[in-house]
């Protein structure tokens, strides 16, 4: 089932454009761009919604309901229901696209992985694969030679007798670069999503890296691409955050992508004290001031 | 949660995924390598090459003693004088003494996977690559040739006088100069070539099958074409050397068709439908031939008039050509119970061995 709806259409579109392109490298890169342009109105509903929901956790009362129902779980539940609710956000908004995604990126590998048949049973595997009307005849075997790379073999650049790993060199800094870009604005001290995003910023590279540096250079070569493409497609809905990346850059702050829900109803009189002040406009403004004015202030109902 | 806790867990599951990375060998499957002498079977699957004598199915020896997931080796072992010579996926080929399993020199020049079996001539060795070289070496390891193609070889050489002819995944057969290596002559068939050519002494005749749905015959000395089966979609792809009875020429094809043709003239003497897919070659008997069907059943015929004899289920995939040895028909298992199954020429079986952890 698996392999009929997804692995199976997947290897024979990629090789397809192989037999289009005649290079099966460019054909990895163009295909999971494809695949990143198919999915990219899943990618835009994801990121609207993690915007709204993070939106939503920086508001001060958000953050005083967190405090006041601590050592009440059951109450904190309902409390954030009932907000969400009200506020028409999904705490799964973000979750669903992403599920959806999921078979398709998992599809969108292991359809690489077949395509790059290097042993007979590998061979006859793919071929059983091939839809009857891409010749299996010309397409088999593909090349497998990019640039300086053997695509079914890990990567090394000799220079100078040193046998460099360049594409995993590549894909630790783009790693780093698509999580520093995405990492979304703390929301205080003890933000333990911030904590773990910071954490998975550092470990992530690393194991990107490695699996770059162990596996053949044709997942690196796909690594690279989607690295890169998820970058794009970040900054093309305003929501890579660069300043964290140059902060030297004064870049205008991205505008908070508008929640799909009004703003927060009226709370008790205890909050009043608690109304955050307009953000004061600087003249300069710094990478942690940009930062601060990505978030998101809630205006009450007079 | 409290963030020390929470830190031990990220730190425990990164050192879960990271030493699982570390763990991580050749990205490839495939089917076991099998040879066989008088007296025992090797057997090369994941990350050993095993010894297994043939009478009780026991193991003799395994090569490398400790294995690791870096090194798989797939490719069948070449048996010569004493000598065991087998490449792995760590791009490296071996010379092992047949009577411990003892490393006694290796060869690391290759930039790519060995996968097929080696050629032995004298003193000279001829291992192909998948690195798209074929590499000849000399009684001590060292190098002697190079031919490279723009893509690699999975079929075993086969030793002429002078020549060293290669199939190729690229779809060219190709002929080389034994000492040298150099380019004799090259023929273009219609797909990418798995399995060795058969070779015909008495005419000086090649017989090669392609993924090309195709069986050809070509003059070993200039590479000329004689005749081609399968222009007219009577055969699918063929993943095995043709076996060579009597004036026939016995093959199967991927669909499970077999085929007996006139070896001078190409045409057909009879067929025989399988029905189910076979990859692995055809083995001989007496006066009778076995076929490996791929979804795991071994079955043989009578030669004469290809009545079945018997049939024998086996609990795994069949993609390698089984060998004999000691009397014993072996078969090497895919994704079975048992790496290797034994039958007697009747079919009984008569043991089984699977490599203790």
């Amino acid at each position: 089932m698996w392999d009929t709806l997804i692995i199976q259409p997947f290897t024979n579109v990629l090789l397809a454009i192989t037999m289009v392109v005649k290079n099966f490298g460019v054909a990895i890169i163009l295909f999971t761009l494809l695949i990143k342009l198919i999915t990219y109105p899943l990618t835009a509903k994801q990121l609207k919604q993690t915007a709204a929901m993070q939106k939503l956790q920086s508001d001060p009362r958000y953050k005083k309901m967190m405090e006041k129902y601590r050592d009440n779980k059951e109450k904190l539940a309902e409390e954030q229901m009932k907000l969400y609710k009200e506020t028409g956000v999904s705490p799964f908004g973000s979750c669903l696209p992403t599920l959806i995604q999921l078979p398709i990126i998992i599809g969108l590998y292991q359809s690489i992985i077949k395509a790059m048949a290097a042993t007979p049973l590998e061979i006859f595997r793919l071929e059983r694969l091939i839809y009857p009307f891409l010749d299996a005849t010309k397409i088999l075997p593909i090349q497998s030679r990019f640039l300086w790379m053997d695509l079914g073999q890990p990567e090394r650049l000799p220079i100078l007798g040193i046998q460099i790993p360049v594409l995993a060199i590549i894909v630790v800094a783009t790693t780093w670069l698509q999580s520093k870009a995405m990492e979304p604005p703390t929301t205080g001290a003890g933000d333990q999503a911030a904590a773990m995003t910071k954490s998975l910023n550092i470990y992530m590279p690393i194991l990107m890296g490695w699996m770059a540096y162990s596996l053949a250079s044709g997942l690196a070569l796909y690594f690279l691409v989607s690295n890169v493409a998820t970058v794009v497609q970040y900054s093309a809905q305003g929501r890579a955050n660069w300043s964290r990346l140059f902060p030297w850059i004064k870049t205008k702050a991205p505008e908070p992508v508008p929640a799909p829900a009004p703003a927060l109803p009226e709370e008790d009189e205890d909050d009043e004290d608690e109304e955050p002040e307009p953000p004061k406009p600087v003249s300069k403004p710094s990478a942690r001031a940009a930062v601060k004015q990505q978030r998101p202030q809630y205006k009450r109902k007079k | 949660m409290k963030k020390p806790l929470y830190k031990i867990i990220l730190l425990f599951l990164f050192s879960a995924v990271l030493l699982a990375g570390c763990a991580m060998g050749p990205r490839a499957e495939s089917a076991p390598g099998l040879s066989a002498d008088e007296s025992a079977v090797y057997v090369s699957y994941m990350q050993h090459v095993y010894k297994v004598d043939a009478k009780i199915g026991t193991e003799l020896w395994r090569f490398p003693a400790a294995g690791t997931v870096q090194v798989v080796f797939y490719a069948p072992p070449l048996l010569n004088e004493g000598s065991v010579f087998v490449g792995d996926l760590a791009n490296k080929f071996h010379k092992l003494d047949s009577a411990n399993g003892s490393e006694i020199w290796n060869f690391s020049e290759g930039k790519g996977w060995f996968q097929a079996r080696a050629a032995m001539d004298g003193v000279l060795v001829i291992a192909p690559s998948s690195d798209r070289s074929v590499y000849a070496l000399n009684a001590d390891g060292s190098l002697k040739w190079k031919y490279s193609s723009e893509f690699g070889f999975l079929a075993e050489p086969l030793l002429l006088e002078d020549a060293v002819i290669m199939a190729g995944l690229d779809h060219y057969l190709v002929a080389l100069n034994k000492e040298t290596g150099e380019l004799l002559w090259k023929t273009e068939l219609k797909g990418a070539l798995i399995a060795a050519p058969a070779f015909d002494p008495a005419t000086g005749n090649l017989f090669v099958g392609s993924l090309g749905n195709e069986l050809v015959s070509i003059n070993s000395k200039d590479g000329s074409l004689n005749w081609t089966f399968g222009q007219n979609g009577e055969i699918t792809a063929i993943y095995a050397t043709p076996l060579i009875v009597g004036d026939s020429l016995m093959f199967a094809d991927e669909s499970g068709k077999i085929f007996s043709l006139n070896r001078a003239t190409g045409s057909v003497e009879w067929t025989l439908d399988a029905g189910s897919e076979i990859i692995a070659g055809i083995l001989p008997l007496e006066d009778s031939f076995v076929i490996a069907l791929e979804k795991g059943e071994l079955r043989a015929y009578k030669l004469a008039d290809r009545s079945p004899l018997w049939t024998r289920t086996i609990n795994g995939k069949l993609y390698t050509t089984p060998v004999v040895s000691s009397d014993k028909i072996v078969v090497a298992v895919t994704r079975g119970d048992a790496l290797l199954q034994a039958y007697d020429l009747a079919g009984n079986p008569v043991w089984s061995f699977t490599p203790a952890r």
